[in-house]
């Protein structure tokens, strides 16, 4: 396995070796483990000040919000950990959703929403890989090009649709392996979110690309030096981030019944503050896809506990900034320790 | 140091919670009813809205209210809220019909459960038999009339040459239908005109559309749909020297605030054209309430609560009013 001077950082990942000790000096250097904290806090805290919150009613609604920002952070946070931001992703959120609808409606054979389903993954994997060409060969920082990215992509789906809503009209499959209602009120977009949350977790922490992920972002030279190909190590998390954007995007969608170009406004700033939440350092080199996900519940959690808390509206950004700030500081005091702070 | 900061975050911790735990107040003995609304619920109209809906609540002491919305034009968010609202389980529900599209599969189960639901603000434009069951929509009946009404008062007052609707949220579909009603009505008269999307920001947008101006010198009528963005437009004017209300006349379709009678007074706005939003939030809630506590049923919709057009001679009763906090 590859070994670069950023891997100290990530031993516990590898490290198969050392006894496992049950003490809260082992368990915090878990790298989810402020992550957990600060959600089971939070979750508690609200399930005490709203007697509803805690209904699985109330559970399964949370679920399908944190579902939908869950994917879209996972991606995020791929690429994160390998160095690069993505800023572009609510912007493919709102193509993919777009193209998705607007095929699907066109498409009237059997299944064709299965066709505009993937068609609109192929064309979110196409924006990735495009923004990866344009921030490593033009030298262009992520930030900007995908900053540019997202209002080019904002500006095209205004123009086209003049601002209107388009209803979804195809046949049912796609929206209903996505996003129908099944017992209980789960929906399928919960168990995917699950899905990809395992594999991503899987792929990061136990293959050679993930490894690759960690030393791009932490210490490119080096990891370029030991026979790493970064650029595309990034080309291949740029893409992972846009197709899990446009997944999110054609889930929302789905369960909206239709596309507006106002749809996502703002969910890059929440995926990237999920990442962070979640334990991802924005310089890059480490993070965790199950921090991200717990990250996403905070996020998801916040704003719905705050209605059934019966705080007043006018408060709720106060009230999310701070809980945000304080989920933030309680990760990274937990988890100092593990960068030897 | 180290020490000090733990103390720190450990006193705003406890202060955070225990200012949210004061707001979650025991529902027990009360009815209770959400007001959600797409917002944004710091614009003044809004505002407005939910200063009605607190009058009808504070008429009845076992009424609790809960009013939410997202700070800006966000249907993810609005429909995100109006979940948490249900989940709350309330004695009744007051909503805008933003996206019913994206609300059927919400709000259609609760009500066939026998949650009373009363639509304000913005009603659902599809066919009755696709229409989402509420009991009642208080409201401006259809937003076309109303870019119709705005487009009739212009061409009474002034003689446009070609005219401009500016839309700062494009997604919003009653902001879309009012240009709609405004340009088809002045097109009707031989008079050309374009929407023209601008930005959420109200600085950005004042100088896109002064820059507009700029490249459409023959324009002289503007409407636009949001009175602090208007605002920042005629500040943006007067800067670039222009003289709105002699050389730019300048119109809003929705709710007049106090800045926007004052402009009337000055004679740089001509007119709004009100739909009283107040009224929306008070019948809203009252209507809600009756039907929770009582089982009254409301008045079949529409309840039409607008539009009507406002002018300078109406400022100073309009501003006795605005002073109570009622308009």
């Amino acid at each position: 396995m590859l070994i670069v001077p950023n891997q100290e950082e990530i031993a516990h990942h590898t490290d198969k070796t050392t006894p496992f000790k049950w003490s809260f000096e082992e368990l915090r250097k878990i790298p989810e483990f402020g992550a957990l904290v600060a959600f089971l806090a939070l979750f508690i805290f609200f399930a005490l000040s709203a007697p509803q919150f805690f209904s699985l009613r109330n559970i399964t609604s949370l679920l399908t919000i944190i579902a939908e920002l869950g994917i879209m952070t996972v991606g995020e946070s791929f690429l994160i950990i390998g160095g690069e931001i993505d800023l572009s992703v609510s912007g493919v959120y709102a193509m993919a959703g777009f193209v998705f609808v607007t095929l699907a409606n066109i498409l009237t054979f059997p299944f064709g929403s299965l066709l505009a389903f993937i068609i609109a993954l192929l064309v979110s994997l196409l924006i990735g890989f495009i923004n990866s060409q344009v921030v490593l060969k033009g030298s262009i920082p992520s930030f900007i090009a995908t900053l540019g990215m997202m209002m080019f992509l904002r500006g095209i789906l205004l123009g086209i649709t003049g601002g209107r809503s388009i209803s979804y009209a195809g046949d049912r499959l796609v929206p209903t392996l996505l996003t129908g209602i099944m017992a209980y009120r789960f929906r399928p977009s919960h168990f995917w979110f699950i899905a990809i949350v395992i594999i991503f977790s899987f792929i990061l922490n136990r293959t050679i690309f993930g490894n690759r992920v960690f030393a791009t972002g932490g210490k490119k030279l080096a990891a370029y030096t030991m026979g790493v190909n970064v650029n595309r190590v990034k080309a291949n998390c740029f893409m992972i981030s846009s197709t899990l954007a446009g997944l999110s995007g054609t889930i929302a969608i789905s369960r909206f019944n239709l596309a507006n170009v106002s749809f996502g406004q703002g969910m890059e700033l929440e995926a990237i503050a999920a990442a962070v939440i979640g334990g991802t350092l924005m310089s890059g080199g480490y993070g965790s896809i199950i921090g991200a996900a717990l990250g996403a519940g905070i996020m998801g959690m916040v704003r719905t506990g705050l209605v059934m808390a019966g705080v007043p509206s006018y408060w709720y950004n106060a009230f999310v900034g701070i809980i945000l700030v304080i989920a933030a500081i309680v990760n990274l005091k937990l988890r100092s320790t593990i960068l030897g702070e | 140091m180290r020490k000090y900061f733990l103390i720190f975050l450990a006193i705003l911790l406890v202060v955070s919670f225990a200012t949210l735990a004061s707001f979650a107040q025991e529902a027990k003995e009360k009815y209770v009813v959400y007001v959600v609304v797409h917002g944004g619920i710091g614009d003044p109209p809004w505002e407005l809205n939910h200063r009605g809906a607190q009058a009808a609540a504070a008429l009845f002491p076992d009424l609790e209210l809960n009013y939410v919305g997202p700070t800006a034009y966000n249907v993810p968010e609005f429909i995100s809220y109006l979940e948490a609202a249900i989940n709350a389980k309330p004695d009744a529900l007051v909503c805008t019909l933003t996206a019913p599209e994206a609300m059927d599969n919400i709000l259609k189960p609760v009500i066939a459960q026998g949650l009373p639901v009363i639509a304000i603000n913005a009603p659902d434009p599809r066919p009755s038999e696709d229409c989402i069951p509420v009991l009642s929509y208080v409201g401006l009946p259809d937003f076309y009339e109303v870019g119709v009404n705005c487009a009739k008062t212009f061409l009474e007052y002034v003689k446009p040459t070609r005219v401009l609707y500016c839309n700062h949220a494009p997604g919003a579909t009653h902001l879309k239908e009012t240009g709609r009603g405004f340009l088809e009505t002045m097109a009707n008269n031989e008079i050309p005109g374009e929407e023209f999307v601008t930005s959420e920001d109200p600085v950005e947008d004042a100088k896109m559309t002064v820059d507009y101006l700029k490249a459409h010198p023959d324009t002289n009528v503007i409407l636009h749909p949001n009175s602090t963005h208007l605002e920042a437009i005629i500040k943006q004017l007067e800067d670039e020297g222009y003289k709105p209300g002699k050389d730019v006349f300048l119109g809003h379709p929705f709710d007049p605030t106090i800045p926007m009678l004052e402009l009337m007074e000055q004679e740089k706005v001509l007119f709004c054209s009100d739909q009283q939003m107040y009224l929306q939030g008070f019948y809203g809630v009252m209507f809600a309430y009756m039907k929770a506590k009582y089982g009254f049923e409301p008045p079949l919709p529409p309840v039409t609560t607008g539009p009507i057009i406002i002018t300078k001679k109406d400022v100073p009763a309009l501003k006795e009013l605005i002073a109570k906090g009622l308009r």
